[in-house]
């Protein structure tokens, strides 16, 4: 009891020193046993019934939802044979206490431009796949990525989200019936038949590894409480169908050497695969969380 | 395919410090054709909210050429904010603020990199203690796998990947990164030796600015 | 720095010089400040300073033009459209630096207005050539006018010449698919060009003597300034706008006077414009890409400046990466 209390102490008035220490043991605060270990995470597809696509994924204490709506629209002028796709990343008050209602917060509008960064650079799904008839009518691909629950990890997390919705989209049959004149606003000509539908063509499967640096040590999937006290952050996100680098995003911080660099893509290469195994059989990780939870 | 003759060239440089009379630091910098003009206040007073006990508070402003700040100038933002931050002594001035305004004036290739260059320029030019410097360089990746650096927006036509590099001046290591397009992990440390070898020339520069500024002085000594 | 009003006897000594026709930066009271325009790489983007041109003494408005589709207002439409924005960036003065973006609060909106007045609503612009399918497209003209230094004051006058430079300089995408026609330049029927006119009030005789009146007001001037008289004149002798602010009687043959004066003014800015885009036409035409925008245009011998030519940094070997 009296130990128990004195460490609540120690936690309390001196965080990081609380830190540090657990940090030089190589052990982390929310009881890791390495530095480079993942938190557990729980995925599963297809919540939200009236979302075309959709995933809740929890890493640690980090709840994300995203869903997809799809929505059609004649293309852009300039891109005739090319549909939209529209991603957002909301960090509301629910979340953490640090976000205030009102217009999207800067580390939100921050993740929206991430996610819309990693779209671009994977090329994970091809724009003129999302076209249905050449300078009349195209899918718009609504993202939203919603935050429940924030400790830590936002980037990665949003990304798992996005990627397993993405597997989860189907898009209905749609058929254009008189294709001289047809024009999105006159909807009777366009049939969209909801009960055939199909998956789209994913052309890449990129997985966000981020990690906090603190003493010269990395952190991989840091909580909340370390990315506060990290000296700077880093996410390094790899395409696990190519290998290739997809992103190496590092927004200010503290400097880090190249030869650190290369071990945080190193650490991101380790990582990868194993989450990539994980996200491929989405349904059975989940359905084994449940069983071990009984 | 043979290596093109500027592939590794940085284009021309040109700085003029102290041109926006009411600010405490000023540069008007350009990288070939691409041109920024930066005005940074501080330390100066701090808005009662935004006040922080253990350091000056940084804000970032950075406008587009036309149209309404969007994600693109917040993300761009975000990254400055992070860079000057992590750069300037802001301990010694706690409960001040430091305020970096950006306007980008000709568009023609590395406009994140001249951003950040105006930035440690205009902080140069404020006097403001820092403790290490900063420089940035962007590399492109065609499809044949030559690595550019410092392109026009002419030469990046090609390109299939963009990276940008923000190197600090005492150890060169790497202060921020940000990728455009795909990267193989070679090309990608290609890039890295480019943009650093690139960072060291502009340090040269700064300090060549900075020789200038204070040239009349140094005389009279 | 921060901002400093000016104080008592910062303001009585200004007006006592006045009384005498002389001003603090020695100019003569209708004598105007050089004012220096440069075109930007990009077509539609122009610089002006006003006041000791390219140092901290000057004010140095940016604008840009660009081009988008939209639909037509309803009661127009077979006209394209021309939206103003005018900000003080957080560079002008350090009231106006704050990231949550003010556009910059009454100031802002009262050089809005005039240069809404002076270049929307005297039609300057033509309009109907911007029409594309009549009630459905028209070409949408939107221009940004960024205050980027207020630290000589004119910026409503020097706004006025860096948004009509811009949009002389601007060229329009011809319709799509934009890649196989060359862009088109905008109709721009005339020229109108703000000036700005400073009155201040006699001390010693009566309210009824004649007032001293400032061309081109210096920021001091415009602090201490009774009120002030802003006309939009093109070089036709045509008055587009006026803008009569402050606590002022004026006679009108005195409105007529300035006005004037404002046209030969309007026709120096307007020979000014069409020399300098003469010019940059004729070196874009000739392929002197190098010596077009503002890299270029700002470079002089100073010790506040450096260049560094072109040079080969990197000797690595990054062939087939």
């Amino acid at each position: 009891m009296d130990a128990q209390s004195s460490v609540s102490e120690f936690k309390g008035i001196q965080p990081l020193e609380y830190f540090q220490q657990h940090i030089e043991n190589g052990i982390r605060v929310d009881g890791r046993r390495s530095l480079h270990d993942f938190r557990p995470v729980t995925i599963s597809q297809g919540t939200i019934s009236s979302a075309d696509g959709s995933a809740v994924i929890k890493q640690g204490n980090s709840v994300f939802v995203c869903g997809i709506k799809l929505e059609l629209a004649p293309p852009n002028p300039n891109e005739q044979n090319k549909g939209f796709i529209v991603a957002n990343v909301d960090l509301p008050p629910l979340c953490h206490s640090q976000f205030k209602p009102g217009p999207p917060s800067e580390q939100a509008q921050v993740a929206s431009k991430f996610v819309k960064e990693v779209l671009e650079n994977s090329g994970i799904v091809k724009l003129e796949d999302l076209n249905i008839k050449e300078g009349k009518l195209s899918w718009v691909v609504n993202v939203d990525i919603m935050c429940l629950n924030h400790d830590g990890n936002v980037l990665d997390c949003a990304l798992k989200a996005l990627l397993m919705a993405f597997t989860d989209l189907t898009l209905p049959e749609v058929t254009l019936q008189e294709d001289d004149e047809a024009v999105v606003e006159t909807g009777g000509k366009i049939v969209v038949n909801n009960e055939k539908r199909s998956k789209l063509t994913l052309h890449s499967k990129p997985i966000a590894c981020s990690m906090a640096i603190f003493d010269e040590k990395i952190l991989v999937d840091p909580t909340e409480q370390e990315e506060a006290l990290a000296e700077s952050l880093v996410t390094v996100v790899l395409d696990a169908n190519s290998g290739d680098l997809v992103h190496f995003y590092k927004p200010g911080g503290s400097s880090i050497s190249r030869q650190k660099m290369q071990e945080c893509t190193g650490l991101a290469k380790k990582q990868y695969k194993t989450i990539a195994k994980s996200i491929d059989q989405a349904g059975v990780v989940t359905k084994m969380d449940s069983k071990q939870s009984k | 395919m043979p290596v093109k003759d500027k592939a590794l060239e940085l284009r021309p440089l040109f700085a003029q410090l102290g041109l926006l009379g009411h600010t405490d630091g000023s540069v008007m910098f350009s990288l070939g054709q691409t041109a920024v003009i930066c005005g940074v206040y501080g330390p100066a007073e701090v808005k009662p909210h935004k006040e922080r006990l253990e350091g000056a508070t940084v804000e970032i402003s950075l406008r587009p050429p036309s149209g309404p700040t969007g994600l693109q100038e917040k993300a761009k933002e975000a990254v400055l904010k992070g860079l000057v931050e992590s750069s300037i002594l802001g301990s010694l001035h706690p409960r001040t603020s430091v305020f970096v305004s950006l306007q980008p004036l000709d568009m023609d290739g590395g406009e994140l990199a001249a951003a950040v260059n105006a930035t440690c320029l205009a902080l140069m030019d404020c006097s403001i203690s820092m403790r290490c410097l900063f420089a940035s360089v962007e590399v492109t990746r065609t499809e044949d796998g030559i690595i550019l650096l410092d392109p026009s927006q002419k030469q990046a036509t090609k390109a299939v990947a963009k990276a940008t590099f923000v190197f600090e001046s005492v150890n060169q290591d790497v202060l921020a990164s940000h990728l455009e397009g795909r990267w193989s992990e070679k090309a990608f440390q290609a890039g890295l030796q480019a943009a650093l070898d690139g960072s060291k020339a502009i340090f040269q520069f700064y300090r060549e600015t900075v020789k200038r500024k204070f040239s009349k002085e140094l005389m009279m000594k | 720095m921060r901002d400093v009003p000016l104080s008592n006897l910062e303001r009585q000594f200004l007006l006592d010089a006045l009384e005498e026709s002389k001003r603090l930066d020695g100019r003569s009271t209708p004598q105007r400040r050089p004012l220096e325009l440069h075109f930007g790489r990009v077509e539609g983007t122009a610089l002006v300073s006003v006041g000791e041109t390219q140092s901290d003494h000057a004010s140095l408005v940016y604008a840009q033009a660009s081009a988008s589709i939209a639909e037509p207002a309803v009661s127009r439409p077979i006209e394209g459209m021309l939206n103003i924005f005018v900000t003080y960036c957080g560079s002008a003065a350090a009231r106006f630096a704050d990231a949550a973006g003010t556009a910059g609060g009454d100031e802002a909106v009262e050089v809005t207005r005039l240069l809404e007045r002076c270049l929307k609503e005297s039609r300057c612009l033509d309009l109907e050539s911007l029409c594309i399918v009549a009630e459905e497209k028209v070409w949408q003209i939107r221009l940004d006018v960024n205050i980027l230094s207020a630290a000589a004051g004119g910026v409503a006058d020097a706004a006025s010449v860096a948004a009509l430079a811009a949009l002389a300089h601007f060229k329009r995408p011809e319709i799509h698919p934009v890649s196989e026609r060359d862009p088109v330049a905008l109709a721009i029927h005339h020229y109108p060009v703000l000036s700005t006119f400073a009155f201040f009030n006699r001390q010693k005789s009566g309210s009824n003597a004649e007032k001293i009146v400032c061309v081109d007001p210096t920021w001091q001037e415009e602090q201490v300034m009774a009120g002030k008289i802003v006309f939009g004149v093109n070089p036709y002798r045509e008055i587009c706008t006026l803008h009569l602010a402050g606590q002022l009687l004026i006679d009108k043959s005195v409105v007529l006077r300035y006005a004037h004066v404002a046209s030969q003014h309007a026709k120096s800015v307007v020979d000014l414009i069409k020399n300098q885009l003469h010019e940059d036409t004729q070196k874009r035409l000739a392929g002197q890409t190098e010596e077009i925008g503002f890299a270029f245009a700002f470079k002089q011998n100073s010790i506040l400046q450096n260049v560094k030519p072109a040079e080969m940094v990197s000797t690595a070997n990054l062939e087939h990466v």
